[in-house]
C-alpha cells in the first residue's frame, strides 16, 4: 500500500535549483534511503515533505494531500543529525513531551512512556538529563520521543552522522529493530553508501536536483554515481593485495 | 593517556597553581578578609567602642524591622527588575530576531551598557520627576493643571522611579544575553522539531523557546540579580530614606554621627552577605540537581 506520494517537488534558492522535479512514491512500513553528496539537496527534499520549507509540487500522504498543511498536521516527524534533546527536560518528559502537546491524561501517558523507555532500553535512564547521556543514548531518546505519536512517516536526516562507527552500527541495528516492530515508514538520507544499503528496503540517488529510485540493488550497485562498485573495487584490491 | 589523566597534567602545571594563589589573594582574600574584619567590628572585638565580645549590635541589626524591610525591598526589587527584563527581552528577541541580528542594531544595543548608574539616576530624575520633563508636558498639553499634580515617580514609596530606571539600565544587557543565547542554543532547530511533533505556535514559545532561554539564562540572570540586590546610586539618588535599599541603609549608618551605629552597619553588611551567599548555594544545589554535568553549571 503506498504511504507517501511525492509529485513534482521543485525549490530553487537565489536562482539556484535545489530540487528538479523530484517524483516517488514510498510504500508503507518501508524505509527509503536516499544517497548523494553534500549539499545535493537532501535535507532540502525531507524539509519540504516536513512542511518546513516552503517550493512547488504536491504531496500526499494515505491519499491525502498534506503540502498545504503546516507541519503540525501533517503528522510527519523530522529527526535531525543532531539529538536536539531539549536540554531542561530530563530522558521521560523529552520522550513525553509529544503526548504532552496532546494533552494525554497522566496515567496514559505515563503508562506509554515508560513502554517506550523499555522498548528503547532506557529505563534506568528515565530521571537523567541529556547531559548525563552518551550520544547513542541521546538518538535513542529522539527516536523515542518520535515514535510514541506514533507519526505516520519519520524523516531521518542523517540521524547517526554525529555518532562513532560502533555506536552507529548499533544504532543502525536499533533502528531496523524498531522500524520492523513498530511497522515505521520512513525516509532516510545520508552520504554514507553502507548506512543507505543496510538500512534502505528502497533505495535512491538525489543527485542535480533529480532523484531515482532503483528498483532493485543490483540496480544501485550497477550505477557508478552511488560509488558502490568503486567502493567493492577498492575493498577487492585490498584483499587480493593482502 | 585518557581526557582525564590530559585535565590532571595541565591543572598541575605550575602556572595552574600560580593562577590559583593569584584568584586566591587577588579575588577571595580581600573579601574574605573583609567578611572578617565586619564580623569582628559587630561582635565588640574592634573599632573605637571594643569592650569585649557581645551580642548587642547583633541584638539591635536582627531586631530591627527597618532592616529587614530593607532586604525585602532590595530582593523584591532585584528579582522583579531582572524578571521583568528578562521577559520583555525574550518578547523581543521572538519577534525581531532577524533584525536584531544586524550589525548596526547589535552595536546599539551595547550603547546604554556605557551610561553610568549615576547619570542615569539624573537622567530619570530629570524625566519623571514633579517639575521634570513629562510633568512640564503633561502640563503642556494639558493633561494636569499644574506641573505639582503630576504622579510622584521618584523618591516615591513604590520605589517606581527606581525600578524604571534600573530596567532600562538593565534592559539592554538582558537582551543581549538572551540574544547570544538563542543564537547559541540552536533555536530555530528546536522549534522545527517541536512543529513536527504537534506544537502549536504557543506551545512552541512557552515550552521550546521560552523554557531552553530560562535553563541557559538563569544562572546569568540569578547573578545578576545579586548584582542588582546591592544596588547603590539609583536607590540613593531616586529611592526613599526608609525603607531603603540595602546599600543605601547600611551607607547611612556608616555615615551617621552615632559612633554605636559603627558595628551594627558592620552587623548589617554581614547579614546581607550571609543572606546573598545562602541565596546563591541554594540556587546552585537546585541547579546541580536540574542540570548535572551542564556546560552552565
Amino acid at each position: 500500500m503506498k504511504l507517501l506520494s511525492v509529485q513534482k517537488l521543485h525549490k530553487s534558492f537565489a536562482g539556484k535549483t535545489i530540487l528538479s522535479s523530484v517524483s516517488f512514491d514510498l510504500e508503507a512500513h518501508q524505509t527509503l534511503a536516499v544517497l548523494g553528496k553534500s549539499g545535493c539537496g537532501k535535507t532540502t527534499l525531507l524539509k519540504m515533505i516536513a512542511g518546513l520549507l516552503d517550493g512547488s509540487g504536491e504531496i500526499q500522504l494515505n491519499g491525502n494531500y498534506v503540502h498545504t498543511l503546516p507541519p503540525q498536521q501533517r503528522g510527519i516527524v523530522y529527526l535531525y543529525q543532531e539529538a536536539l534533546l531539549f536540554p531542561h527536560l530530563n530522558v521521560f518528559e523529552n520522550i513525553a513531551f509529544g503526548l504532552r502537546l496532546r494533552k494525554m491524561p497522566e496515567p496514559a501517558l505515563r503508562e506509554k512512556v515508560d513502554n517506550m523507555l523499555e522498548d528503547l532500553g532506557l529505563t534506568t535512564h528515565a530521571r537523567k538529563m541529556p547531559t548525563q547521556l552518551s550520544g547513542g543514548q541521546k538518538q535513542r531518546v529522539a527516536f523515542g520521543r518520535a515514535l510514541i505519536i506514533e507519526p505516520r512517516l519519520l524523516l531521518l536526516d542523517e540521524p547517526f552522522g554525529n555518532l562513532d562507527v560502533e555506536t552507529r552500527a548499533n544504532m543502525q541495528d536499533f533502528f531496523k529493530k524498531i522500524a520492523q516492530q513498530q511497522q515505521i515508514t520512513a525516509m532516510l538520507v545520508t552520504h554514507d553508501l553502507k548506512e543507505a544499503v543496510r538500512m534502505g528496503d528502497q533505495l535512491g540517488y538525489l543527485d542535480a536536483g533529480d532523484l531515482h529510485i532503483f528498483d532493485h540493488l543490483r540496480d544501485f550497485i550497477a550505477d557508478p554515481r552511488t560509488g558502490m562498485l568503486a567502493e567493492s573495487a577498492f575493498w577487492q584490491s585490498i584483499q587480493d593485495a593482502v | 593517556m585518557s581526557v582525564t589523566a590530559q585535565k590532571n597534567t595541565l591543572y598541575r602545571r605550575p602556572q595552574g597553581h600560580a593562577a590559583l594563589v593569584f584568584f586566591l589573594l587577588l579575588g577571595v582574600l580581600p573579601l574574605a578578609a573583609g567578611l572578617v574584619y565586619a564580623g569582628l567590628y559587630s561582635f565588640g572585638l574592634i573599632g573605637y567602642l571594643r569592650a569585649g565580645f557581645t551580642l548587642q549590635y547583633w541584638y539591635i541589626t536582627l531586631t530591627s524591622k527597618a532592616l529587614w524591610a530593607s532586604l525585602a525591598l532590595s530582593l523584591g526589587l532585584a528579582a522583579t527588575v531582572s524578571a521583568v527584563s528578562f521577559f520583555l527581552a525574550l518578547r523581543c528577541v521572538i519577534a525581531l530576531h532577524p533584525h536584531l541580528k544586524q550589525r548596526g542594531v547589535r552595536f546599539s544595543l551595547h550603547l546604554p551598557l556605557a551610561l553610568p548608574p549615576l547619570v542615569a539616576a539624573f537622567v530619570s530624575f530629570q524625566w519623571l520627576g514633579g517639575t521634570g520633563m513629562l510633568a512640564r508636558g503633561a502640563h503642556a498639553i494639558g493633561l494636569i493643571q499644574a506641573t505639582d499634580a503630576f504622579p510622584v515617580l521618584v523618591n516615591d514609596p513604590y520605589y517606581i522611579g527606581v525600578f524604571v530606571t534600573l530596567l532600562l539600565l538593565n534592559f539592554p544587557f538582558i537582551l543581549l544575553l538572551v540574544l547570544d543565547q538563542y543564537d547559541r542554543a540552536g533555536i530555530p532547530e528546536y522549534v522545527h522539531l517541536a512543529a513536527t511533533l504537534g506544537g502549536n505556535l504557543a506551545q512552541i514559545r512557552r515550552k521550546v523557546i521560552q523554557a531552553i532561554l530560562i535553563h541557559r539564562v538563569l544562572p546569568t540572570l540569578v547573578l545578576y540579580t545579586v548584582f542588582l540586590f546591592g544596588a547603590y546610586e539609583v536607590p540613593l539618588l531616586l529611592g526613599q530614606q526608609s525603607p531603603a535599599m540595602i546599600s543605601v541603609l547600611i551607607s547611612q549608618k556608616f555615615s551617621k554621627f552615632n559612633l554605636a551605629d559603627v558595628p551594627v552597619a558592620y552587623a548589617c553588611a554581614v547579614l546581607y552577605a550571609g543572606v546573598l551567599l545562602v541565596l546563591i548555594a541554594c540556587f546552585w544545589r537546585w541547579h546541580f540537581r536540574q542540570s548535572p554535568n551542564s556546560e552552565h553549571a
